[in-house]
């Protein structure tokens, strides 16, 4: 496995195939994902580091969706002034959401781009999945870019 | 310049391939490099909304009826500041005009957040997505020889114990998370999506809810504080000079005061019930969707109960209206990355389906003057909200009464028990079935997706449209491509 950058990633590998973690349900509407290890990523990436990166942001979202007393507090207070608060003050969620996409770019830097793996932050996705993009790298021999692409082209081609 | 809609979805039968930022690009790119400012993804956006303010507001297409009722608050509340405050804070004490004031401050704030604000609408799949979604329903339903395309999973899910089940939607080609729906007016899912609001301009969904029952609830407050003190007024003049003298003075000493007595009247009752509404439909943590549809309703099993309640009702009421706000996930001002694939979308937001700008430009006054004439017609009668999701007691048959077009809840409806409303349906399932048709045929299907949802339709049982649903079923019958796409569509809705 070759060791790459953030910015080489971009610049000498190739988009081979994407990998979708979906969300999680079974506790409601709150914005879960799936802690399931896809079945793609099983020759890249350990899979307690996946776990363990989807947990965390799991986490965070649970953190940023909480009720209690402080979201009471901010509901309450922009309520009073009919909402205009929002116009100049950010709201506990937005915090949370920025925290999340440094979390990812760590992430990223860190763990995944060394691997040809990169994280897509799922409010660009609207919230629906977490986007793992895999990269071939362009100078590797022939496997790259057969292997991947293989089980999509399958059954997509036809139309 | 790619054209509008009505090619969209033919284009859709090659998107399954996986796309790669390099195989979308060329079909973007070329035309975006011809601006010379880059485009903000607004302007792009698929959906039928408006923007305005280079993309901080957002309303739905038709927006004839919400101005009507920002004039009917602004005059009416106009009227009773210049006519009756002065007198009354003379009189009785300086406090009600201030009162006043606070209520109508708050009123036209959360109005214009309701109106203006992202109801919670979910962005469409990348084609990435999209294509990955295909390939895991067509391994599901095994390969499929030919002819119609499989009808598409729907996911079930468990949540707290009650099984639900998630739909696909053909527009926005993802699965829709629980609560949310298809709304067809604005062509867009919305998280827990409420009802589409015309008095408004806007649907109401998870962002924007809150915002929606505060502005019916001052309203309320405001409304039966005019009535209140504008009787109180007449009444403290006659009191001076006898109350039928009062009356018949009335155009010349107290001016408007019955008309905005009528107003009042009128908006009192309605308005006033349906804050009731709202804060049972709070209290229990459903939408305006879900009980008319009965969903949670103990009538349809003794198991049956509702997931997502908290409950108590003070934990329903403080999640729904003190919870926290969840961000808009559209991006509207965001600038549109060179390298990322678009979605092949109209390229002017704001085009519908099969329709030409012109043609809609010119539609709209059109359509603003007869939503509002039928809002006002139907005014009386509590109208359904329109939900694509198509159970298979809902199937709109031939024979069956069905309230064709889209279905905009009007928020003057009673708040009648579910059992009571009539088993309405609305076609506008079809819309998102009838791309499976096109899809795969190839066939220029524009008179189903013109017919169900023309904009500004509201349905007061208009028998045109209803007539035009019958007239695709029976031109799906005839051929026999098509009875498969039918027997699909019944395959669909039974599952």
């Amino acid at each position: 496995p070759q060791v790459h950058s953030l910015q080489e990633l971009r610049r000498s590998a190739s988009l081979a195939t994407k990998v979708f973690v979906q969300r999680d349900y079974s506790e409601g509407t709150t914005c879960q994902f799936q802690t399931k290890f896809p079945p793609e990523l099983e020759s890249r990436i350990e899979r307690q580091l996946f776990e363990e990166t989807v947990k965390t942001l799991n986490s965070f979202y649970a953190e940023a969706e909480k009720i209690g007393g402080s979201s009471y507090l901010e509901g309450c207070l922009a309520c009073a002034t009919a909402y205009f608060i929002f116009l100049c003050m950010e709201t506990h969620y937005e915090k949370v959401l920025k925290k999340i996409s440094k979390y990812i770019q760590e992430q990223n830097e860190k763990i995944y781009a060394p691997r040809g793996l990169l994280l897509t932050d799922p409010l660009e996705r609207g919230m629906r999945v977490i986007e793992i993009s895999i990269y071939e790298d362009r100078c590797s021999s022939g496997s790259s870019s057969s292997g991947s692409s293989s089980s999509s082209s399958g059954g997509g081609m036809g139309g | 310049m790619t054209p509008g809609g009505g090619s969209g979805p033919m284009k859709d039968c090659e998107y399954s391939q996986i796309s790669t930022h390099s195989s979308s690009s060329p079909m973007e790119s070329p035309h975006k490099k011809k601006k010379s400012a880059p485009k903000r993804k607004w302007e792009v956006f698929p959906g039928r909304n408006k923007f305005f303010c280079n993309g901080r507001i957002m309303m739905a297409r038709q927006t004839g009826v919400f101005y009507l009722t920002l004039v009917l608050i602004l005059v009416t509340s106009g009227l009773f500041f210049a006519f009756d405050c002065p007198y009354l804070s003379e009189k009785i004490t300086p406090a009600i005009p201030a009162i006043g004031g606070i209520l109508f401050f708050f009123v036209m704030g959360t109005l214009l957040r309701t109106s203006f604000s992202d109801p919670g609408v979910l962005p469409r799949a990348t084609p990435d997505e999209a294509a990955d979604l295909e390939r895991q329903i067509d391994i599901a339903n095994g390969s499929s020889s030919g002819g119609y395309r499989p009808p598409p999973r729907t996911k079930e899910v468990i949540i707290n114990g009650q099984t639900v089940k998630l739909k696909y939607c053909f527009t926005c080609k993802i699965f829709r998370p629980p609560r949310a729906s298809h709304c067809s007016l604005c062509d867009n899912c919305v998280e827990r999506f409420d009802h589409h609001c015309p008095w408004v301009g806007n649907c109401v969904g998870k962002r924007n809810y809150r915002f929606f029952y505060m502005f019916i609830l001052s309203l309320s407050f405001l409304t039966v504080f005019i009535f209140a003190f504008v009787i109180t007024h007449v009444i403290l003049r006659s009191q001076q000079t006898g109350f039928l003298n009062a009356l018949k003075d009335s155009p010349a000493r107290y001016p408007f005061a019955e008309r905005i007595s009528v107003v009042c009247f009128f908006s009192v009752w309605s308005i006033v019930g349906l804050s009731g509404f709202h804060t049972y439909l709070i209290s229990s943590n459903q939408t305006t969707n879900e009980d008319i549809k009965g969903s949670w309703s103990n009538k349809r099993g003794k198991e049956n109960y509702n997931p997502y309640s908290y409950g108590n009702i003070f934990t329903n009421c403080c999640a729904a209206l003190c919870g926290p706000l969840s961000p808009s996930l559209i991006d509207r001002r965001g600038f549109i990355q060179p390298d990322t694939p678009q979605l092949a979308g109209p390229s002017n937001g704001v085009t519908m389906y099969g329709a030409t700008q012109s043609q809609s430009n010119m539609c709209d006054q059109d359509q603003c003057i007869q939503s509002t004439k039928f809002v006002l017609q139907a005014a009386a009668t509590p109208l359904l909200q329109s939900e694509p999701s198509i159970t298979s007691e809902e199937l709109p048959l031939p024979g069956k009464t069905t309230i064709s077009g889209p279905c905009a809840t009007l928020t003057l409806g009673q708040p009648t028990p579910p059992s009571s409303m009539p088993n309405l349906t609305s076609d506008s399932g079809l819309t998102d079935m009838i791309p499976l048709k096109e899809e795969h045929e190839g066939h220029q299907f524009l008179t189903p997706e013109e017919a169900p949802s023309p904009p500004g339709m509201l349905p007061s049982g208009s028998p045109i449209t209803h007539s035009h649903t019958m007239h695709v079923l029976s031109l799906a019958s005839q051929d026999s491509l098509h009875e498969d796409s039918v027997r699909g569509l019944v395959k669909l809705s039974s599952v």
